[in-house]
């Protein structure tokens, strides 16, 4: 690289840019209205419109209210329907209710000794 | 001229925009607007001298203009320049490789790429005026320049565009082209010295 003029490469490339420069203001009418197309079209691809994500949060929304309705209204008539049944079944199936059980009869008699003797 | 108004008289926008998933103001889309609008046309230009191709040139540059607005239009402003560079030099690359595989198959089963060629003198604008002595020896010396670029390897003639024309400095050449600043050095001397012996009848 040693055997090169940077006055030689610097109007080099003065020249060059000069004839670039030039060749870009001479692009014609065609070219130039395809690039405002291509532009356009860049733009409109890659921005979207604020209306539909205005629109598709407003599908989400209102699918998250239908849900909170349908839950709202169903889960009492669920809980009415199976609740006493459910405590039912703990009632029966819980040591400590049987306990308590064998412990009224035990109070019954305590009461029905005292009222007695 | 700007973009915007184009879209907003087609419906296209509205007083706010969405930009890669998120709200921006209609002022960033008008800064991305001016800023492609200021680039356009040099970058048509280099991808043109890469491809001799205008079509071509033309899917390159809004390959390029699309890749900047969907994944880096939120960016800071001072980074776009560079960014785009690096985008649309990739994209030239990519085309370079498939075409020359394309090349390759064409050879293979005897066809000629010939056709395909591009004269350069074909390229120079026609304009309907009467030319100057002094506009006929310019144009003269864009078309022997814009021959000599495209006889340059790829490489080479990415680095003298991007350091002689976007006056890149090498660092930021080197993040454009993907390789180290050293092989920017390389291929800008080697691409001098190319152009000082194929140009020396002309200039």
């Amino acid at each position: 690289m040693s055997d090169r003029d940077p006055q030689d490469d610097r109007e080099l490339r003065a020249h060059a840019k000069r004839l670039l420069d030039q060749s870009v203001e001479d692009l014609d009418r065609t070219t130039t209205l395809r690039l405002q197309r291509v532009r356009v079209a860049a733009l409109s691809a890659g921005v979207v419109p604020r209306w539909k994500l205005a629109w598709g949060g407003g599908l989400a929304v209102m699918a998250v209210i239908a849900l909170a309705i349908l839950f709202w209204t169903k889960q009492p008539a669920k809980e009415n329907h199976h609740g006493p049944f459910l405590e039912d079944m703990e009632l029966v199936i819980s040591a400590e209710n049987v306990e308590l059980a064998q412990d009224l009869e035990f109070y019954h008699w305590l009461v029905d000794a005292d009222q007695t003797g | 001229m700007s973009a915007i108004p184009v879209m907003l008289a087609a419906g296209r926008t509205t007083d706010a925009l969405i930009l890669s998933g998120r709200t921006t103001t209609l002022d960033q889309a008008q800064a991305l607007d001016r800023f492609l609008a200021g680039i356009e046309r040099r970058a048509f230009r280099i991808a043109h001298i890469a491809t001799g191709d205008p079509d071509e040139a033309m899917d390159l540059v809004q390959d390029a203009m699309l890749k900047l607005v969907q994944r880096y239009g939120r960016r800071e402003e001072s980074e776009w320049g560079p960014l785009f560079q690096t985008i649309l030099q990739s994209r030239i690359r990519d085309w370079y490789r498939r075409t020359k595989v394309r090349h390759r198959w064409r050879r293979w089963f005897g066809q000629s790429g010939e056709d395909d060629e591009e004269d350069p003198l074909a390229s120079v604008p026609d304009t309907a005026q009467v030319a100057s002595d002094e506009q006929l020896a310019a144009k003269r010396a864009t078309a022997a320049l814009e021959q000599a670029l495209r006889t340059l390897p790829l490489r080479q003639q990415q680095a003298f565009l991007l350091r002689a024309w976007e006056e890149l400095d090498v660092a930021e050449t080197a993040r454009a082209m993907g390789c180290s600043e050293g092989s920017v050095k390389t291929h800008y001397f080697r691409a001098v010295h190319t152009l000082r012996k194929l140009l020396g009848e002309h200039w």
